[in-house]
């Protein structure tokens, strides 16, 4: 390895367009050896069509796909070292599950004795010792998951592809699942690409996040960056609940609606302040605030209200002894660290 | 539950009963009567069974074998049609199987009819073959012939092969499909290693109904099978009418259909061992 990490896998120029619709517009992306990359979007952004584009399934309107240095854009899904976990899993109800996992390897005409240890092998990398003569049918989803992932780790593949790969699970087998997903990356240390439109899931697995919005890349970054310096209003409303207020900027100053000055360098013109709800506190100087909700969630407390410019608020606070001080109806006063909040310059769209 | 259940079956069980199964038995009892001066007489005599199976065993192989040509013909030809529709046409699939819906609308007797304008000594293919210089003479063994039968019952059956294969296929998951390419399947692979086993029994039930339409038929090979396409149906309809034979009759037809039944066991059981073996 030489001191330039080359990208395992390069996007340049990437699109798509189905007829007059552009669902992916001309994108790059680099993802290293190692990464376990989430594309985080809502659902339409473009990021099903970017991930099958990466798998061969959807041949781009323009632009490059290189894996590992090789040029794989005109290469159909077979022939690229790419594998796919599916959403609705895809595995095969006429095989058992050791059938299923060994699909790819006797399709390369491996050696029997081979194919049955890496099986077995895969099998325990995904816990499912001992299911390797059930019938798919017999198996509960979170148990289908796996299989539908030992099927695509058996392939050693340079990158592996998650579309949603929990959506279908309900939340807790979702939570251990992600727990799996991260001890296997972290066990087989392979480059994982997964698609979700859940932030939580997206910043418990991912070391990088790459947030997409209307076929465009709207900011790439590790999950704290993403959710504490958003790079657009859009990054910032998407990625947590957020509290976003107007103002403008003139000569280097920024007047909030809301009734707070502070200096920030930049173009004139109409700028958004983003706060996350954490680092908004009680502040003898603050804004006033009418409370208008309290939502108790176990570990912390949420906070809605309303400030004389008529703008929403959010606060969370960890310590929910003190839900008395926000009785709903009442006005509190609400500040936060200058260094806490993001100044977003522009209109959004 | 379970009562309300067995309510809810009653209705048709009753009608199922009484339309099909007390006649098909009473007829195959008939199988063992007599018939004295063209009376039916109830008796217990296997005459009728002895002369299927000493004088007819050859033509209801031959039977067989007509049944068994137009199914496997239109298995193959309805699985081409319905793939093509579930994974090449897009959206327009629905639409080409309603088109093949309408062609049963068509009529039995005007696709006999029109082959025998198509095959006949006159007729459009021998023209065309004339007028083209390849031959001098029309050519005869086109029609009334084994051949002229089976291609007849494949175009009438045909839509009875591509529906229900066409209905299993919309069960393969495109998932399935994309995972095997995905997984290094070439177009081969995927067909025989991924589509074909998730639709072997919608095939199955294509090949049953094509088959056992094509061999219980009499009218095609009556009007287009002459003297050397004769099938078994049209001696159980001679049996049945000119003779006033019912016992004779019964028992071709009973004959007929147990021979059918065992080749459809037969082929059932080793379609499942070869799928077994395959694993």
């Amino acid at each position: 390895m030489g001191g330039h990490p080359t990208p395992l896998l390069l996007l340049r120029g990437l699109s798509k367009s189905f007829g007059p619709v552009v669902a992916v517009s001309p994108l790059d992306l680099e993802v290293n050896a190692g990464d376990f990359c989430a594309i985080l979007g809502p659902s339409g952004c473009g990021k099903s069509t970017l991930l099958r584009m990466i798998a061969g399934f959807i041949e781009p309107s323009g632009g490059r796909i290189e894996i590992d240095g090789a040029d794989v854009t005109k290469r159909g899904p077979e022939k690229r070292p790419t594998n796919m976990v599916f959403q609705s899993y895809g595995l095969f109800p006429h095989l058992t599950v050791a059938e299923n996992i060994a699909f790819g390897l006797s399709l390369q005409k491996r050696p029997r004795s081979e194919i049955d240890d890496r099986v077995d092998a895969t099998l325990d990398l995904v816990r499912l010792e001992g299911f390797g003569a059930r019938a798919i049918d017999k198996l509960s989803g979170g148990q289908q998951q796996r299989v539908a992932l030992a099927r695509a780790l058996i392939m050693r593949p340079k990158v592996l592809l998650l579309d949603e790969p929990l959506a279908a699970l309900d939340l807790k087998l979702r939570h251990q699942m992600q727990e799996e997903l991260h001890r296997i990356h972290r066990d087989i240390g392979g480059t994982f690409i997964f698609v979700t439109h859940d932030q939580g899931e997206a910043f418990a697995l991912a070391s990088r996040v790459v947030v997409m919005n209307a076929g465009l890349i709207e900011q790439v970054g590790s999950p704290e960056n993403v959710y504490q310096k958003p790079a657009s209003l859009f990054v910032a409303d998407f990625v947590g609940e957020t509290t976003i207020l107007g103002g403008k900027r003139r000569n280097g100053r920024v007047i909030l609606n809301a009734g707070r000055e502070f200096d920030h360098a930049g173009a004139d013109g109409p700028v958004h302040v983003v706060i996350r709800p954490e680092r908004i506190h009680v502040d003898p100087l603050g804004l006033p605030t009418l409370i208008a909700d309290r939502f108790f969630l176990g570990a912390s407390l949420k906070i809605s209200g309303k400030l004389a410019s008529g703008e929403d608020i959010i606060v969370r606070i960890a310590d929910t002894e003190s839900a008395d001080k926000f009785k709903p109806g009442s006005t509190v006063r609400l500040g936060w660290d200058p260094m806490a909040q993001r100044v977003i310059s522009g209109t959004p769209q | 539950m379970k009562r309300a259940g067995i309510m809810f079956l009653a209705p048709a069980t009753l009608v199922f009963t009484a339309v099909f199964a007390l006649p098909v038995a009473l007829l195959f009892a008939v199988s063992f009567w007599s018939v004295k001066s063209f009376r039916l007489q109830p008796d217990f005599t296997f005459t009728a069974w002895q002369r299927f199976i000493t004088q007819y065993w050859e033509l209801t192989l031959y039977t067989l074998f007509v049944g068994l040509m137009a199914g496997i013909i239109c298995t193959l030809l309805g699985f081409v049609f319905a793939y093509a529709a579930r994974f090449k046409a897009g959206a327009h699939g629905d639409t080409l199987m309603l088109a093949t819906l309408i062609t049963l609308f068509g009529g039995y007797l005007v696709k006999i009819y029109a082959w025998k304008s198509i095959l006949g000594a006159d007729g459009l293919l021998n023209q065309t073959l004339m007028a083209s210089g390849l031959v001098t003479e029309p050519l005869t063994f086109l029609i009334y012939s084994r051949g002229a039968v089976i291609v007849a019952l494949v175009h009438f059956l045909l839509p009875f092969a591509i529906l229900p294969i066409y209905a299993a296929l919309r069960n393969v998951p495109d998932s399935t499909v994309e995972a095997a390419s995905d997984l290094g399947a070439n177009a081969f692979n995927t067909l025989t290693l991924v589509i074909i086993p998730q639709v072997r029994q919608g095939l199955f039930s294509a090949f049953a109904i094509c088959f056992l339409l094509a061999a219980g038929d009499y009218v095609t090979p009556m009007l287009l099978g002459g003297t050397s396409g004769v099938m078994l149906g049209q001696f159980v309809l001679l049996e049945f009418s000119t003779n006033f034979n019912w016992p004779a009759g019964s028992a071709l037809s009973f004959g007929l259909l147990f021979a059918c039944m065992l080749l459809l066991a037969v082929l059932g059981l080793a379609g499942q061992m070869i799928a077994r073996r395959k694993r």
